[in-house]
């Protein structure tokens, strides 16, 4: 009995498919099974040892049922997954879909700057591309014979009409139709005439306004400290007293230059810093053009949207953005 | 603005170094753009000592102290005794360039006689830099004054004409050191002749020429001093001849510009007057100019012989043989000399500071010292008494500010002494009038301060917009919504970007020739006045342009497939203004099976048909399709948007005949494919809530109904008055199949699901009802069941 249960189990083991095991069930326990024969031999036994043989057999052909349907469902299992195997696919090719498109690096940095502006409590507003002389120069502080229409050069549509030099003339446009307290940003396309390696003659600004009681020069370095520093991290920011005729006290932005992180570089000029933006305290010829009483005051900004994006990119040619070379726009995918 | 660090702390008293003093100033204002140390390696002073001419070249001896060096050169300005500066060979120049032997025929040129351009002292120069017969050879020139020196580029802001001038910046270092200004000598002696005898000044324009001083003196025109020209050099003004050098010496010093006239070539007394009409003049630069009646000159009996302000004419020049002078300094109106130089597009040092402002109790002062050094440097006479014509006195201004408001405006807390204190460093008086008030005046060279926000800012800057603090600001809590068209732009920049379109950028100026193709109405055309190159000279209506344009280029990079969207303004004339819309814009063109499980396709008309249907569904809006018969689409495959009656827009084939404009060939193949879309009308039909509709309470049964039409029947038709059934809950169109014998006719396959509320469907009932939507179909649209059609 101990040799056919060792050879059950040889023959067992060595059993791959369905057909094996038919065979290994008929000649242990089929009709003419070894095991089969066994209970046979029984009728010539004692009755007392009858008992114990007939426990053992038994025991030896349930031991062998059991194992067959153990390997039975072995063999099934590995039948399934070898049959599974064979409609293997290659996992690494890309999803069936045409492509992934790109959102434009200006689109995607005028998205993020209005992100924190909103999260501030910044209203989001749109002016006009084709602007009024009056509302881009002379409500703003800059008469007709202003030198620093010289800093602009201008795009005409005829004497009074003219391509918006800076997003500023929204100021004008909100605030004339608006109450105070006015707090908004104001994202778009400027325009100047001028064009070579660091200049085009389009490009993007995002100007900003608060204009409330009691609004100080502390107030606007504080937000746009904050700003700057959610927008390209933990860097140093610097201001510096600078010149727009709409604003007074007036200030130009510096941050620690984060291409070399402040030891100087190409970039940077060797100064280790980066100017980034300009603002200053809304001049009161401002306020009063609108006739906004005389307790408001308020602060003002104005940025390009090109340079940060340049800046956060690496990106060193600003002809990049209005090329539209698709190897370029799929970087940003 | 370029000045030397040398010259700089001659005016005021301090060790602080040319870096940390370029940080300062850009610190409170005066933006430094530049520091630079010259660097003049080891050149040494040299001296001419025989030249010998062989074809173009000069072959010289030159003296490099005690040793002869052989050195070529081809200026033609030299002399014998003559000094320059000298880089023997091995030793660098400018740029860091090392200077090696040459040979010229037998001639070994071992050296090289050197430029201001080459010492580092200016960008480009014209010929060799002269140096002072005192020198002695072969002292280095690093051992030299004038080379031990910095160049400090400083770049100003229109508002600050107060520093335009080496005493300007100066005196913002005082207010930031509080060290003390050191005024240069302006003494000098007058002999027994009285201007008065020789000239007289007649202002006709006092609105022009507010005021006009003149003085005389005798010189000896000649080469001026060394220092003198090495420090124009430095501030990038030309050295002309001593009298000429010390009027821009002063200028650059003092800020006011000065003019001197060869007393002897003018024709009788100078009047300050409007010119005529077609008046000319011959201007120092060597051009004429044609003058008129808005532009102010100064003249004698005659001629112009200046254009005020501006530039002097060249026919009153002190030149070599001149004797006598006459000095002007005068105050121009800055609008008057704007629009004048901006006129006659001359620019000049002179104008540039006019234009911004120049103190107008400056004018004698500056004479003055323009008068002490043509006596020292030039042996003038001068003349005894001096002419000053003017209308007005220049008195300071003044206003009332507190100190309160200064500090509130800036968030800050300075005391009152200390506010004082920096505004008196900057020359402004400042008189208490009670607790909170003073009342400031403000010196006559600052034309940039009128108000207490000024005040505050001289304040700021001088003590340090470091030590303002940063607060954040008290501010109401308000509800702020994005406007329905910003929303859809951001909404459908992700989606598309998502689809697979690439966001481009375009100039809102384009062609006027292209825009023609495009936009029929020439009438709506806004024109740019002074475009900046031709094939931009007027503002787009479409976005189709540029995105062909885009197109364009990506094909000469040998793109294969291309599918791109912008979202911009577009602008039609609207009388002497414009109305501005926001527009999307698509363009599709190229393969569209660029991957592994599709092959051979090319974008068509039902890949760009997505766009439409994306804002369809995003924004629960409908559009209408009609055929368009827009002259740049292809006419069988361009449809017409619109929302209820409004036209928003357009989809379809570029037409044929427009590929030759943008220099592409049409290929039947590959099409290419523009949608465009008024976002503005699209954003005021959102539909602001989804009402729900119930779902069905019984299952619904699917049928599929095949059946054969005309070709041209619209398969959206067909569609709708199946939809038009009660008892239909959805419909979808699943194949559609032309290969039938009648090659007119076109089978269509819908999947209709129908429902019934009230009990579940009977095969009769779905029968009856697919029965009847079929024979509505046959009275409509002639329709045959597929199975029963002849195929």
């Amino acid at each position: 009995m101990y040799y056919i249960k060792k050879e059950f189990e040889a023959a067992l083991k060595d059993a791959k498919t369905h057909e094996d095991l038919k065979q290994i069930k008929a000649s242990f326990i089929g009709k003419k099974g070894r095991v089969t024969e066994l209970f046979k031999q029984m009728s010539y036994l004692e009755d007392e040892q009858k008992k114990e043989f007939g426990k053992n057999i038994n025991q030896l052909k349930n031991y062998i049922e059991n194992s067959i349907k153990r390997k039975l469902d072995e063999i099934n299992e590995t039948i399934k997954r070898e049959s599974l195997d064979k409609e293997s696919i290659d996992i690494t090719l890309p999803a069936r879909k045409s492509a992934f498109g790109s959102i434009h690096p200006i689109t995607e940095t005028i998205i993020e700057i209005e992100d924190i502006f909103k999260s501030m409590g910044f209203d989001v507003e749109t002016g006009n591309e084709i602007e009024y002389d009056r509302y881009n120069f002379e409500m703003l502080n800059i008469p007709k014979e202003h030198p620093a229409r010289d800093m602009q050069d201008t795009f005409y549509i005829n004497d009074n009409v003219l391509l918006r030099t800076h997003t500023s003339p929204t100021q004008i446009r909100v605030m004339k139709e608006k109450k105070p307290p006015v707090m908004f940003i104001s994202p778009g396309k400027v325009y100047r005439r001028d064009s070579d390696i660091t200049h085009s003659p389009m490009f993007h600004q995002v100007e900003g306004l608060l204009v409330d009681r009691d609004v100080h020069f502390s107030d606007l370095k504080g937000v746009l400290s904050e700003f700057l520093r959610m927008y390209f991290g933990d860097v140093p920011v610097r201001f510096r007293p600078s010149y727009f005729p709409f604003t007074e006290p007036s200030a130009e932005v510096d941050i620690g230059c984060i291409i070399c992180k402040g030891k100087g570089c190409r970039v940077c000029s060797h100064t280790g810093f980066l100017e980034v933006l300009g603002c200053g305290m809304v001049h009161p010829n401002v306020l009063r053009n609108v006739e906004y009483p005389k307790e408001y005051s308020g602060f003002a900004f104005g940025l390009g949207v090109e340079r940060f994006a340049m800046l956060k990119h690496g990106i060193d040619n600003i002809k990049l953005f209005f090329e539209n070379d698709i190897r370029f726009l799929k970087q940003f995918s | 603005m370029r000045i030397s660090y040398r010259w700089l702390k001659e005016f005021i008293d301090t060790d602080i170094s040319a870096d940390e003093l370029a940080y300062k100033i850009t610190m409170a204002g005066l933006e430094v753009d530049s520091v630079n140390k010259i660097e003049t390696y080891d050149s040494v002073v040299g001296e001419i000592k025989k030249i010998d001419k062989k074809g173009g070249l000069y072959l010289t001896s030159v003296d490099t102290g005690g040793k002869l060096v052989n050195i070529a050169t081809s200026d033609t300005s030299i002399d014998i005794g003559d000094k320059f500066p000298v880089a023997v060979s091995g030793s660098k120049i400018a740029g860091g360039v090392t200077i090696k032997k040459r040979e010229f025929g037998d001639f070994v040129s071992e050296g090289m006689m050197l430029s201001a351009a080459e010492i580092g002292l200016e960008d480009t120069s014209s010929g060799l830099l002269k140096l002072d017969k005192d020198f002695k050879n072969g002292t280095k020139l690093s051992d030299l004054d004038e080379f031990d020196d910095y160049l400090i580029e400083i770049e100003l802001t229109p508002n600050r004409a107060d520093a335009l001038s080496i005493l300007g910046v100066a005196r913002d270092i005082r207010a930031l050191t509080k060290l003390n200004i050191k005024y240069p000598k302006m003494n000098f002696s007058v002999i027994s002749k009285n201007i008065n005898n020789y000239i007289s000044v007649d202002v006709e324009n006092f609105e022009g020429a507010p005021r006009y001083t003149l003085l005389m003196a005798d010189v000896e025109v000649d080469e001026s001093p060394f220092f003198i020209r090495s420090r124009l050099i430095k501030s990038g003004i030309r050295p002309i001849n001593n009298v000429v050098d010390i009027t821009n010496y002063v200028l650059m010093a003092l800020g006011q510009p000065m003019h001197a006239f060869d007393f002897n070539r003018l024709n009788g007394d100078i009047s300050v007057r409007n010119a005529k009409r077609e008046e000319k003049i011959l201007a120092l630069d060597g051009r004429e100019y044609e003058l008129d009646e808005n532009i102010l000159v100064i003249a004698d009996a005659k001629n112009p012989i200046a254009i005020a302000g501006v530039m002097g004419g060249e026919d009153s020049s002190v030149v070599d043989s001149t004797k006598t002078i006459a000095l002007e300094s005068a105050h121009f109106n800055p609008v008057g000399v704007r629009l004048a130089a901006r006129k006659l597009k001359l620019h000049t040092e002179s104008s540039h500071r006019f234009e911004r402002g120049v103190d107008p109790n400056l004018c004698l002062t500056a004479s003055s010292y323009a008068l002490c050094l043509l006596e020292n440097y030039a042996h003038a006479k001068i003349y005894s008494g001096y002419i000053d014509k003017k209308n007005s006195d220049f008195k300071a201004k003044s206003f009332v500010c507190s100190f309160s408001g200064i500090n509130s405006l800036i968030g800050s807390d300075f005391e009152q002494k200390n506010i004082k204190e920096t505004l008196e460093y900057l020359e402004f008086k400042p008189k208490v009038v009670s607790i909170d008030k003073f009342k400031v005046t403000v010196p006559t060279y600052r034309f940039d301060i009128e108000c207490e926000a000024d005040i505050a800012e001289e304040v700021a800057r001088c003590v340090g917009y470091d030590k303002v603090p940063s607060t954040l600001p008290v501010v109401q809590a308000s509800f702020k919504q994005s406007k329905p068209v910003d929303y859809i732009k951001h909404s459908l920049t992700k989606t598309l970007a998502d689809t697979g379109f690439m966001e481009v950028v375009n100039y809102s100026f384009i062609d006027s020739g292209k825009l023609r193709l495009f936009n029929d109405k020439e009438n709506e055309f806004v024109y740019l006045k002074n475009p900046l190159i031709e094939g931009q000279d007027v503002m787009r209506t479409t976005l189709s342009c540029g995105l062909l344009d885009s197109l364009k280029f990506n094909m000469n990079k040998n793109a294969k497939s291309v599918a791109l969207f912008e979202m911009g303004r577009v602008f039609f004339k609207d009388n002497e203004y414009s109305k501005e819309f926001d527009h999307l814009g698509v363009l599709m063109w190229g393969e569209a099976s660029f991957n592994w499980f599709e092959k051979d396709r090319t974008y068509d008309f039902y890949d760009i048909k997505m766009v439409p249907e994306i804002i369809e569904h995003t924004f629960n809006i409908e559009f209408g399709y009609k055929k368009s018969n827009k002259a740049f689409l292809h006419s069988g495959r361009s449809a017409e948007l619109f929302i209820g009656k409004d036209d928003v827009g357009f989809i379809g084939e570029l037409h044929p005949d427009l590929y030759e404009q943008y220099d592409m060939k049409f290929d039947k193949k590959t099409r290419i494919l523009l949608c465009e879309v008024d976002l503005d009308i699209t954003a005021s039909n959102l539909k602001s809530t989804i009402m729900y509709e119930k779902l069905p309470k019984l299952p619904t049964v699917a049928r599929d109904l095949a059946i054969v039409v005309d070709k041209n029947i619209p398969a959206d038709d067909v569609k709708k008055v199946i939809e038009s059934f009660g008892n239909v809950y959805e419909v979808a169109l699943f194949d559609i199949y032309d290969k039938l014998r009648d090659k007119n006719k076109k089978s269509l396959a819908f999947r209709i699901v129908l429902k019934n509320d009230k009990k579940t469907f009977t095969d009769s009932e779905i029968e009856d009802a697919t029965n009847s939507i079929f024979s509505a179909l046959k009275v409509q649209f002639d329709a045959n069941l597929r199975g029963e059609y002849d195929i």
